[in-house]
Parts: structure tokens; C-alpha cells; sequence
């Protein structure tokens, strides 16, 4: 029987807001009711997208591109790679949908997802052409509210700049581990689920990683501070 | 009591469990280790520093923005169809999915049993057919010839003609066991071309001497003899069987084989 939830697709799904990404950060996997309602609603639009329907998937995609995307760039830290990357995912995410198992449809893209960019990366540690473009180009940077003052503005850019750029310098399986828990709100269980890895290793990744971050910001852990 | 300089304080600092500092920053130290952390904390000034810093990495880490996306990813009609590809297509992709991973083992096991089929119904056959010739050479017995396996010397009487010498199945002589083993080839061939030399009546208790020793053999190298005759069909079937199962289990693992070639997705890895 197909089962219709209606919910309407929260911000938080997106997952491109951090307070929501850090409010799901719980040590233990929890289902909250909002979890359990957004299994049912992406099974029922699995379920239809495997029966046929394009605009049941076009829905999926809607409401995990943006996650996807952020996601990915974070990872490969180039905005092209990221796209090309994401779109791979959905690909192999639609020609294989009657194979979803299990209760999580963002786990399991997510799954795909970053094995795309781990794709990307291997693929780029081959051939470094240009290893991180992205660095120079400002244009993802979110546009200032009207209450920022220019000054505070610019040193919130160059704070996040500093960040990522650290960020881009410790290994790829820390750095997913950090922007899937810190960023994305996936607990420890589910990122070790989704990267195949045991509990202990995923912990030990995110707190080598962060250990690493710190040293590689020296004397501009300082921007973080304030 | 002295106070220990920067320098003795970072040598101590060092000592200390910067990844239990690191843990107990976020919360995820607990009991014996929490206490630790905690006394490390309160009694080294870097370890605070340490704590209070992987909490603020945590904190801007989360509050990194995020990248807009820099195209729509919907799926037009067009590229769902291309992806989806025809049924068969898909039923390809399905077998070459971790579903279908018992398959192959089943296939291989299916193989090996196919083969075993194949050789045990294979080698009896190869073995009456190159042990016949040589009982045929020393032995009268009937049932050869009944069983409808011409014996070489009945194949050289067809060849020689009616004026040929009688083959021991039809009551000649049988050259003695000693000279059939000292003499070899056309020797032994030319024992049975030489035209009977005795009268038929001599030739009779030749005859009867081998009779008895065919009758007596006739239960025990009957059964021997009419062992393979008789389980021809059995072995035939084993070896239908056989060639069956094994050329079954090739094609499923070839067709296994292509499809995971062809539709296997890294991405699902």
C-alpha cells in the first residue's frame, strides 16, 4: 500500500542551516517524529519514483539538492566538481532506486553522494591541476545583512576563508566526518552507516580532525575565539 | 611551593591526553575518562585553552555558509528515460546488484558439480572402451560379442573374408597365454592368420578346454563385463546431466559476469 504523508519540506532538511545541523548533533541516534515523518514521506516518493513517476523523483530532488550540493562542496571544495559530482549521485540515485533499502533515503544519498566526491577527489589527486579553485572566488560567500558593518563583514569572511582553508588542508575522510556531523547534524551512528567505518573511527576521525584544524589555525584561532 | 615557568608547563602540556581534552570539549567523554579531563582542564592552562578552542572550531565549523548550488538538478523527461534505460537494461542493472550476490556463489558450486557430473559419466566410457580390446584378445566369452562390441579379431575376419582362420570366439585356436606374451605385433597377428593346421576333432577339445573356463568366468566376468554395458545409461545421463548443469552455470556466470561489467555503479559501493 503507498503510503502519502504530506509534509511540507522544512529548512532543515536542506540542511544548509547550521543551528538546525547543530541541534541534531546528538551523540545517540534518536528518532524525533520529525525523522519518522521524513522516512515515510521520502519512501512514499521512492516508491512512486520506482513505479514510474518522474515528478515524485523531481521532488526528491528537490529537496536534496541544496543539502547535496552543500554537502559536496564542502567536501571537494570546488563549486563545478561539486555540481558535476552531485549529478552523478542523483543519476546513479534514480537508476537505482528499486535497490533502497532500509529506513533513511538521505543516509543512503547521502552514501552516494559522497562516495561522488570522494570520486572526485581521487580523480584530482591523480591529475592536480588546479586542486582548490574555489579559494579564490568569493561569489558562495552569503551576502551581508544590512545590520553587518562592512568592517565585521569582512572579518567574517576572512574568518570562514581562514576556516576553510584549514579545512581544506586535513584529510578528506576528516573533513567529511566534521562537515557531516558539525554541519549536517548527522550523528555518530549514521555517519559511520554511511561511510562504512565502525563508531570508534568515525569519533576519532572528527576529534583528530578538529585537533588538526586547531593546529593548522595557529594564530588565527584567535578570529574563532571572538 | 615554585611556579613552573611557560616552558616546564608546555613540556608537561605535552604529557597530557590532547585527544581526551579534545573529547571531553564536545561532551563525549564519560565517567573515569570525564573526571581526567575535567582535572586536566582545571590544572593546565593549555588544556583549557585546548578545550575552549575545539569548542569554538566546532561552533564556526557549523556556521560555515553554505555554497548555493549552481544548477538545477531535476530531471528533464529525456534524461529519465535515457537513464531509466529498457526493461532489460534494468533487469541487468537488478542482477548486477548486491541482491543477486548469493547467485554467483550458487553458479560456481552449480559448476563444480557439473563438471564432476561430466567426469564421472566421461571417464567409464573412455575406460571400457580402452580396456575392451585387450580382454577381448584373451578371453572367449560370448556376451562380448552378444553385447554388440565387435572384437578386433572379428573385424579382421570381416576383412580377411570366409577363408580366413576362425576366431577363437568361434571356436579356433587360442594361441597359448605364454606366447601371446613373449610375442608382440605382427607376431601375434600372424599366429592367428596361420590356417588351422589340426582336424576339426583336435580342434574340439581346444574348445571344450576354453568352454569351461568361459562358463565358470561367465558369472563373475559377466557381471563384470555387463557392469558397464548395463549402466551405459545411467553414465549417459550423468554426463547429460552433467554437460547440462555445467553449461547452465556458465551462462549464469557470464551473464552475471557482463552485467556487473556493463551496470555495476561504484557509486553504490
Amino acid at each position: 500500500m503507498r503510503e502519502m504523508v504530506d509534509v511540507t519540506p522544512s529548512d532543515s532538511l536542506s540542511g544548509v542551516d547550521p543551528a538546525t545541523g547543530a541541534a541534531d548533533a546528538a551523540p545517540t541516534r534518536v528518532l524525533k517524529p520529525n525523522d519518522v515523518l521524513q522516512h515515510a514521506r521520502d519512501k512514499a516518493l521512492v516508491e512512486r519514483a520506482v513505479g514510474g513517476d518522474l515528478e515524485a523523483f523531481n521532488e526528491i530532488v528537490l529537496l536534496y539538492q541544496d543539502y547535496l550540493f552543500a554537502l559536496v562542496v564542502r567536501v571537494v571544495r570546488d563549486r563545478d566538481s561539486a555540481a558535476d559530482a552531485v549529478q552523478e549521485a542523483l543519476f546513479s540515485c534514480y537508476r537505482n532506486l528499486d535497490r533502497f533499502r532500509g529506513d533513511s533515503f538521505r543516509s543512503w544519498l547521502t552514501r552516494i553522494a559522497l562516495n561522488a566526491a570522494t570520486d572526485v577527489l581521487r580523480y584530482r589527486k591523480r591529475r592536480p591541476a588546479d586542486p582548490y579553485p574555489e579559494w579564490e572566488d568569493d561569489a558562495w560567500q552569503p551576502p551581508a545583512g544590512e545590520e553587518a558593518s562592512p568592517e565585521r563583514s569582512a572579518m567574517k569572511r576572512h574568518t570562514q576563508r581562514v576556516l576553510s582553508e584549514a579545512l581544506a588542508e586535513i584529510t578528506s575522510d576528516q573533513r567529511k566526518a566534521i562537515v557531516m556531523y558539525d554541519v549536517e547534524g548527522f550523528d555518530y551512528q549514521e555517519i559511520a552507516d554511511i561511510t562504512g567505518v565502525s563508531l570508534g573511527t568515525v569519533k576519532s576521525r572528527i576529534h583528530r580532525g578538529r585537533l588538526a584544524l586547531r593546529d593548522l589555525l595557529g594564530k588565527n584561532m584567535e578570529l574563532l575565539r571572538e | 611551593m615554585a611556579v613552573p615557568n611557560n616552558q616546564s608547563l608546555s613540556a608537561e602540556h605535552r604529557r597530557h591526553d590532547r585527544l581526551l581534552v579534545a573529547r571531553f570539549a564536545v561532551g563525549d567523554a564519560s565517567g573515569a575518562q570525564e573526571h581526567e579531563a575535567r582535572d586536566l582542564v582545571r590544572r593546565c592552562s593549555e588544556c583549557a585553552a585546548l578545550a575552549a578552542d575545539i569548542t569554538a572550531i566546532s561552533t564556526s565549523v557549523a556556521q560555515l555558509p553554505a555554497a548555493p548550488r549552481s544548477r538545477d538538478f531535476r530531471f528533464t523527461s529525456d534524461q529519465a528515460a535515457r537513464m531509466r534505460g529498457s526493461r532489460f537494461d534494468r533487469w541487468l542493472r537488478t542482477i548486477s546488484g548486491s541482491g543477486w550476490a548469493t547467485v554467483r556463489p550458487v553458479a560456481a558450486v552449480a559448476l563444480s558439480v557439473g563438471l564432476v557430473m561430466s567426469v564421472v559419466g566421461f571417464l567409464p566410457i573412455l575406460g571400457a572402451a580402452s580396456t575392451a580390446p585387450a580382454d577381448t584378445l584373451f578371453t572367449t566369452n560370448a556376451p562380448i560379442a552378444v553385447a554388440g562390441q565387435p572384437s578386433p579379431e572379428q573385424a579382421s575376419d570381416t576383412r580377411t573374408g570366409p577363408g580366413a582362420a576362425p576366431s577363437p570366439a568361434q571356436g579356433g585356436i587360442e594361441p597359448p597365454l605364454g606366447v601371446a606374451e613373449s610375442t608382440a605385433g605382427g607376431q601375434l597377428d600372424n599366429a592367428y592368420l596361420q590356417p588351422p593346421t589340426s582336424a576339426p576333432e583336435q580342434q574340439q577339445p581346444v574348445a571344450q578346454q576354453t568352454q569351461p573356463t568361459s562358463g565358470k568366468a561367465g558369472t563373475g566376468n559377466d557381471l563384470g563385463r555387463q557392469l558397464p554395458g548395463s549402466s551405459n545409461g545411467l553414465r549417459d545421463l550423468i554426463l547429460f546431466v552433467g554437460i547440462l548443469v555445467t553449461l547452465f552455470a556458465l551462462f549464469v556466470l557470464a551473464l552475471l559476469y557482463a552485467a556487473r561489467r556493463r551496470y555495476y555503479d561504484p557509486l553504490l559501493r
